[in-house]
């Protein structure tokens, strides 16, 4: 398969993308699909979190990616804004990278790291028509460069923003986004290098299962200090990375407005009545993102990155 | 049980253990300084003056609350081992296992069911959790690098080492 080229792949676009459809479909016919139960995960309690950018730097080393600028105890990044005020995302030369919020009601600051999410059902497989996405039954969602086209349908349609394009390359551009440390670590039965330096052990590693027990157990032990909720539990059908904290997620940067459900159960219907021309793929993909929303969200209120990241 | 049988076997226990613990349960017998080398893949060992905290803490259980001969206070483990036998481990690392994502560790618990020792730090998590906690409360330092000094892997994880770029 890694041969293939892009002026064959396109010749046999329409073909591949009608049957990747159909694929699709029935993987999503399961109502309610819960992932897998030996699934992975990682709880991210953020009340533990010091922003020591330990975990950036372990990332850094493990995919060997390139040295910042900046070297990873230099704290100024905090304060690193993007064109419209946006904060640090990952992107192809960070896999993850940890903001800092000041909560509105005052007291301390909140770090929070960013990286893939590692749905359940994950949008960006879902959305790639060439199935360069793979949902492992260990709960990594993982990427495969050798059949990407590079079209960016997935970076679309990541509810969370986080598959990153690579530039590098201009004959074989490739996305790149946290694997988890899925080739190296998770199938050997490792930590993912992040987790595994994190000094405060904010980050815990262990079935999913487990760790939304390890997640409710906290709050009910502590209702005074945690916001009721692991963010990541039901969010769009579920995600491997979960969240708890105690200042309210939306101030920290999370899309609150995210619906429950997978994102492509809203659409498969749909996209099996229309006729499949890769040329309405970017447009339906777009549209993915406000389907996405729960009603809430499209009355005005902008969580979008623009503001909170 | 009630709770004056309770009261009695608990004089009962720790007349026991008056005679039958060890000398180093007392602190005064505790080293005074104590090597830490957990992190010395990217850190110099930390040498943690154990006396000097001895003098500041007011209690032992302050940090060793499972472990000083004395029923435990931890919440979690209390609802369990209120009952148990005082037990006589007391470093850290006795409990605390310095790899709790290790396949093995997460088997023990599936195992277990998963109903007990979820939720127990590992040995790093123990340490920084317990120590830059009461740091932080205590105004005290609570930089990285107040305590750790990197080595040369350390330097060059953290992006100042070697130049390779
Ligand atoms: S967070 Fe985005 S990139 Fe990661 S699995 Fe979910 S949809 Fe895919
Ligand atoms: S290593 Fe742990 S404590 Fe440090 S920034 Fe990352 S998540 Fe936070």
């Amino acid at each position: 398969m890694g041969g293939i080229s892009r002026r064959r792949f396109l010749e046999f676009g329409a073909a591949a993308v009608a049957t990747t459809v159909a694929t699709s479909k029935r993987s999503h016919a399961t109502p309610n699909f819960e992932g897998y139960p030996e699934g992975m995960g990682v709880l991210v309690d953020l009340t533990k979190c010091i922003g020591c950018r330990s975990c950036e730097a372990a990332c850094n080393k493990e995919h060997g990616l390139p040295k910042p600028e900046k070297p990873f105890d230099d704290l100024s990044v905090f304060d690193e804004r993007g064109h419209s005020g946006q904060m640090r995302r990952p992107d192809e030369t960070r896999y993850t990278v940890v903001n800092r919020y000041e909560p509105t009601q005052g007291g301390a600051p909140v770090y929070r790291k960013i990286q893939c999410n590692h749905c359940n059902e994950p949008a960006c497989l879902t959305s790639c028509f060439v199935n360069a996405y793979t949902k492992t039954k260990e709960g990594a969602v993982v990427y495969n460069p050798e059949v990407c086209v590079g079209c960016r349908m997935c970076m679309t349609a990541c509810p969370f923003y986080v598959p990153g394009y690579s530039y590098s390359s201009a004959t074989n551009p490739v996305i790149v986004k946290c694997n988890f440390c899925y080739d190296k670590r998770l199938v050997n039965g490792l930590p993912p290098a992040c987790v595994e330096i994190c000094p405060q052990e904010a980050l815990l590693f262990g079935h999913r299962e487990e760790l939304i027990a390890i997640g409710k157990a906290r709050i009910k032990a502590e209702p005074d200090r945690y916001i009721d909720h692991i963010y990541g539990e039901e969010e769009v059908g579920g995600t491997s990375w979960m969240y708890i904290s105690s200042e309210p997620f939306e101030e920290l940067g999370f899309d609150t407005t995210l619906q429950k459900k997978p994102i492509i159960s809203n659409v498969m219907g749909f996209l099996g009545m229309v006729p499949m021309v890769l040329a309405i793929w970017p447009a339906l993909f777009t549209g993915f993102h406000l389907l996405a929303k729960k009603k809430g969200g499209e009355d005005g209120h902008d969580s979008e990155r623009g503001e909170g990241e | 049980m009630t709770s004056k049988r309770k009261t009695t076997v608990r004089l009962i226990l720790a007349a026991l253990l008056m005679l039958a613990l060890p000398a180093w349960a007392s602190a005064a017998d505790a080293p005074d300084v104590i090597a830490i080398d957990l992190l010395e893949r990217y850190y110099e060992g930390v040498e943690f003056e154990h006396a000097m905290h001895v003098d500041i803490a007011d209690d032992c259980y302050v940090c060793h609350h499972h472990t000083v001969g004395t029923v435990t206070v931890e919440m979690g483990c209390a609802d369990c081992h209120e009952e148990s036998d005082a037990t006589l481990p007391i470093a850290c690392k006795k409990c605390h296992d310095p790899n709790p994502f290790s396949a093995a560790q997460i088997a023990k618990r599936e195992l277990e069911g998963r109903r007990f020792h979820i939720d127990k730090p590992g040995l790093k998590g123990a340490y920084h959790r317990s120590c830059l906690g009461c740091h932080e409360e205590m105004g005290a330092p609570n930089g990285c690098d107040d305590c750790h000094r990197r080595n040369e892997a350390g330097e060059e994880l953290f992006g100042l080492g070697p130049a390779d770029m």
